[in-house]
Order: structure tokens, then C-alpha cells, then sequence
């Protein structure tokens, strides 16, 4: 039984380790790349990690509707959408500002402070790896709909997401 | 299970990467696409800390979908913007977008 669950823990670990390495290492390339279609599709397989981490993680919802949104519709329409997306995208070579220097600067030092901040606090020890949150997509159902829950941020998201639509689509349309 | 600690170490890696393209790129396009990598990190510490903190009730979970349908919406007017400064101007280099200043 010990050795099933330790066998369980370490395939755990091991999926969280190639996912987060797919997902960080292609954010690097996205962020690296100088043109902007190829950091598009780096961008697509940032997401893909993070959708796979969020699987590991036992929200397997938020990442279906993450590589809907991302790889689906952002990647895809750099890929298939407008002319002038696309024509931007492949003939726009750019690299970094003149002050690149400050971002790496700043990003460096955020991101140390933060992992010190993280491995120098006391966090709770990882949940049992067995337990499986059961019932999580039917309880995150009723929570999006009941009127005790968010149905009405809901709501308000989705008149967002619509008129952000036809904006974005007002906007390109216009010539 | 990976310890919190890892999952938290390495949204801050992505946030980071994501904070280093708003930064240092020069290309809108590429700026939006950091957007998404610091919004994505947001994405995973929410999920993290619903799994490891409070797995009893779907708020985390649904804070992550909201903040995901926003990044979505964001990003629709982000590249909105970028096809019509391309159009108008020819450009996608955002320190030339100068306007503002004069």
C-alpha cells in the first residue's frame, strides 16, 4: 500500500516537473523569439503546459477551457485570422528595447524575491495524493449558476467577453 | 503531489518571463503575449491555493475561469489594436507610438 502510494506521489511529481518544464521553457522562447508568429505557437505550448499542470492539479475545467481560449482562439487566429494579423505577425522581426537590460533586472529580482518569500514560509504540507477531489466539477456547476454563488459575475464576464468581441471585430472590421 | 512551494515557485518563474516581455519587447504583439504569461501564472496560483487550501468549496476555481474569460477579452482588444495601429500607421513598434507626448 506504502509503496503503491509513494509510486503515486512520484509520478505526480514527475508529470509536474515535464509539465512545468514545457510551460516554462516555452515561455522563455516566447518571450525570445524575434518574430512574432513563432512566438505565437511558443505561446500555444506555454499554454498547453499550463493546461497540463492544471490537469495535475486536479482542475481538469479550468484547463480544457484555458487550451480552448489560448491555444484555440489566440494562437489560431494569429495563425487563421485577419490579413494584416497575419501579414504583422510573419513580417515583424523585433527584438528587444534598449533598456532590455531593466527587464531582466526587475524580472530577476521579482522572481527571487518571491521564491525566498515562497521556500522561506512555513507552507502546509502537500494534500494525500490519493485523495481525488470528487465532485469538484459539480460543485464548480451549481457555484456558477445558484444565485447564493456567482451567476451574477458570471453574467457580468460574459457581457465582457461580448462586448470585447464586438469591439475587437468593430475595430478590424474598419477600414 | 508536488509540494505547494514547487507550484508556486514556478508560477512566479512564468509571471516573471511574462513581466520581462511587458518590459524589454518592442513589438505590441509580443507585449500581449506577456500579458498572457503573467495572466496565466495568476491562473495557476489560484488553482494551487484552491488545491492545496481550499478544496471544500469551487471559489478558486471559479476566480480562475473568471480571470481566464477577462485575459480572453483582453487580449481580443489587445490584437484589435495592434491590426489598427498596423493599418493606420504601418507599425507595431509600440516606442513609436508617440502621439500621446505631443
Amino acid at each position: 500500500m506504502r509503496t503503491a502510494h509513494a509510486s503515486i506521489m512520484g509520478l505526480q511529481q514527475i508529470l509536474f516537473i515535464v509539465f512545468g518544464t514545457i510551460a516554462l521553457g516555452a515561455a522563455v522562447a516566447a518571450v525570445a523569439l524575434r518574430n512574432a508568429f513563432h512566438s505565437a505557437l511558443a505561446l500555444a505550448g506555454s499554454c498547453l503546459g499550463v493546461a497540463g499542470l492544471l490537469v495535475s492539479l486536479g482542475a481538469p475545467i479550468v484547463a480544457g477551457v484555458q487550451a480552448l481560449v489560448f491555444i484555440g482562439g489566440i494562437a489560431a487566429s494569429i495563425r487563421f485570422g485577419p490579413a494584416p494579423l497575419r501579414e504583422m505577425t510573419r513580417s515583424v522581426h523585433l527584438g528587444h528595447n534598449r533598456s532590455w537590460w531593466v527587464g531582466v533586472v526587475v524580472a530577476a529580482a521579482l522572481c527571487g524575491a518571491i521564491v525566498w518569500m515562497v521556500f522561506s514560509t512555513d507552507l502546509d504540507p502537500a494534500p494525500d495524493a490519493a485523495f481525488i477531489p470528487s465532485g469538484s466539477i459539480e460543485a464548480l456547476g451549481v457555484a456558477l449558476v445558484s444565485a447564493e454563488g456567482f451567476v451574477l459575475p458570471l453574467t457580468i464576464a460574459v457581457l465582457l467577453v461580448g462586448v470585447a468581441l464586438a469591439g475587437a471585430a468593430r475595430l478590424v472590421g474598419r477600414r | 503531489m508536488a509540494p505547494l512551494s514547487w507550484v508556486l515557485a514556478l508560477a512566479a518563474g512564468l509571471f516573471c518571463v511574462g513581466l520581462y516581455a511587458v518590459l524589454a519587447r518592442r513589438n505590441a504583439v509580443t507585449i500581449l503575449m506577456g500579458v498572457v504569461l503573467m495572466l496565466n501564472a495568476v491562473v495557476v496560483n489560484l488553482v494551487a491555493f484552491w488545491r492545496y487550501v481550499e478544496i471544500e468549496t469551487a471559489g478558486g476555481l471559479v476566480f480562475a475561469l473568471f480571470v481566464v474569460l477577462v485575459t480572453a477579452a483582453q487580449v481580443l482588444v489587445g490584437l484589435a489594436l495592434a491590426v489598427a495601429l498596423w493599418r493606420s500607421r504601418g507599425t507595431a513598434v509600440v516606442d513609436e507610438l508617440e502621439s500621446l507626448k505631443e
